[in-house]
């Protein structure tokens, strides 16, 4: 993508995320394939998924870190291409901030740039069949139409 | 093709005849039985806390499949309402399913473990078909009906872990997540040992019940999420797997693996209830997380970081479980490894330090 959005938002309906101990780890519920990212990452992530703000995004995780914008900005954009190639945020019209209050660092320490570790099923690299399927595929109905 | 889309040339039955394929296998399943009394096994089980009735036809799959859920048998009948498990051989019942078994698929169709798995529109339905079986799961009656080419041709998987993959989809809608994980326990409580194949989960098992732990499962057990929080495991198999050069360093259990002439994935297999029955226990709360490292000088105790546990959970459940687990699976997880602490367990080479560290990590 050679124009970045100004606004995204995570792929809420194909990925499942945890923050913990500063680490973002990344579920894309399509294929099981699962990243990871830590400190910086991980804090970026968090911005993303609150308000989305790409700009904004690079002037927090600035001022957090205490290091010059300009170099933040482009560790967060070289990151969103990352992530949009993996699917895992997509284009979104500017919100509010989600619910949940104030975004806080996942933790701060030195500044290094944000890195997405991929980590990849090879049997579904190289099978050209479809991914295996997930639960979620097979949602079981009830009488009350209530998925179980 | 997309995931969930029918294959070209595969004949697909409308969701309207799920049900109808379903009785199919029944009436098929009955006439095995009254054909064949003298063949008829029945066993009641307690899978996870639930009854479970599981019937076979045939000697030779009767004896096989039984045996890895051995610890779980339990005498009388239940006092609810059993899933049932109803399977025949073929070969020794001369059903005619199996020639008919591409016609069995459902509507929505995917490739998963060299087979085949169709679903229902609705979800109640799911069926698995590979080479030598095909498996419908009914989620609804809880019922579950397959049909084996020959108890005698099985692979190390269908011996050791029979039926996991539809298994797994009974344990989710029962609140329970198939783990990709070992679990022992110490009388202090269970200690999950997650990871991918290759991680050391089956040695570590299997060295800790010969040291004097219990014994959950080396590969597959259940987790499930108890009021207040807390969290149980939950025995599913009582079978562990390693390969030759692995098993040659328990010298006492060698001699009592079994080495049977399985066609796929050649593996000897070691059913602890029958060596260790002491030391066999179906559910336990879980008390740590321990995460394996080989290759090691000599073996130490570290505390892990939660990360560390929900990246080891990643890579090995939700990476490879199949059906692939959901945002709730996740969920849990990350639950756990808030509630519990994590340890690494870094591997030396003397199996016998193995037992010992372990016992530690439960009475920290």
């Amino acid at each position: 993508m050679d124009q970045l959005p100004g606004t995204l938002d995570v792929n809420r309906d194909d990925v499942a995320a945890k923050i913990i101990d500063g680490e973002a780890i990344i579920i894309r519920l399509s294929d099981g394939t699962y990243y990871s990212m830590d400190h910086v990452g991980a804090s970026v992530w968090s911005l993303l998924e609150a308000h989305g703000d790409r700009a904004a995004t690079g002037r927090t995780i600035a001022a957090w870190y205490r290091v010059p914008p300009e170099r933040v900005q482009e560790d967060v954009d070289a990151l969103v291409r990352e992530l949009f190639a993996e699917g895992l945020v997509v284009a979104a019209p500017a919100r509010a901030v989600s619910g949940g209050g104030p975004v806080t660092p996942s933790h701060v320490g030195p500044y290094a740039s944000p890195r997405l570790n991929i980590h990849r099923d090879m049997g579904n690299l190289l099978a050209l069949d479809p991914p295996t399927p997930g639960i979620d595929d097979l949602l079981l109905k009830t009488d009350t139409d209530e998925p179980r | 093709m997309s995931p969930g889309e029918p294959a070209a040339g595969v004949s697909v039955v409308p969701s309207a005849a799920a049900p109808a394929r379903a009785d199919a296998m029944r009436r098929a399943f009955r006439e095995a039985t009254q054909a064949h009394p003298g063949a008829l096994s029945v066993e009641e089980y307690v899978f996870a806390g639930r009854p479970v009735r599981l019937r076979i036809v045939g000697r030779r799959l009767a004896e096989r499949t039984h045996r890895a859920f051995a610890h779980l048998r339990r005498d009388g009948a239940p006092a609810a309402r059993p899933f049932y498990i109803d399977v025949w051989d073929e070969s020794e019942t001369g059903g005619q399913v199996l020639p008919q078994a591409a016609a069995m698929e459902l509507d929505r169709r995917w490739v998963a473990c060299d087979g085949t798995l169709t679903a229902s529109p609705d979800g109640r339905y799911v069926s698995f078909r590979y080479e030598e079986s095909v498996t419908l799961l009914d989620r609804q009656e809880q019922s579950m009906i397959s049909c084996r080419r020959s108890g005698s041709h099985l692979s190390t998987g269908d011996c050791s872990k029979p039926y996991v993959l539809m298994l797994s989809i009974w344990y989710h809608d029962r609140g329970v997540q198939l783990l990709h994980a070992g679990l022992v326990a110490h009388e202090r409580g269970g200690l999950l040992l997650p990871g991918a194949s290759g991680t050391g989960k089956s040695t570590a098992a299997l060295a800790a019940v010969t040291q004097g732990l219990d014994f959950l499962g080396d590969d597959f057990v259940g987790l499930e999420r108890v009021d207040g929080g807390a969290f149980r495991g939950h025995s599913i198999f009582n079978t562990v797997c390693l390969t030759r050069p692995t098993l040659a360093r328990f010298a006492e259990i060698r001699p009592h693996a079994v080495e049977d002439s399985f066609e796929v994935e050649d593996k000897p297999i070691v059913y602890v209830s029958e060596l260790y029955p002491a030391r066999i226990r179906d559910t336990v709360p879980i008390r740590a997380v321990v995460l394996l490292s080989k290759g090691h000088a000599r073996t130490e105790i570290t505390p892990a970081r939660r990360a560390d546990a929900l990246r080891a959970f990643a890579a090995s459940t939700l990476h490879t479980v199949v059906p692939r687990p959901g945002r709730e699976a996740l969920d849990r997880l990350a639950a756990l490894v808030e509630r519990v602490p994590a340890y690494w367990l870094r591997l030396g080479p003397r199996l016998e330090d193995i037992g010992p560290s372990l016992s530690a990590i439960a009475s920290t």
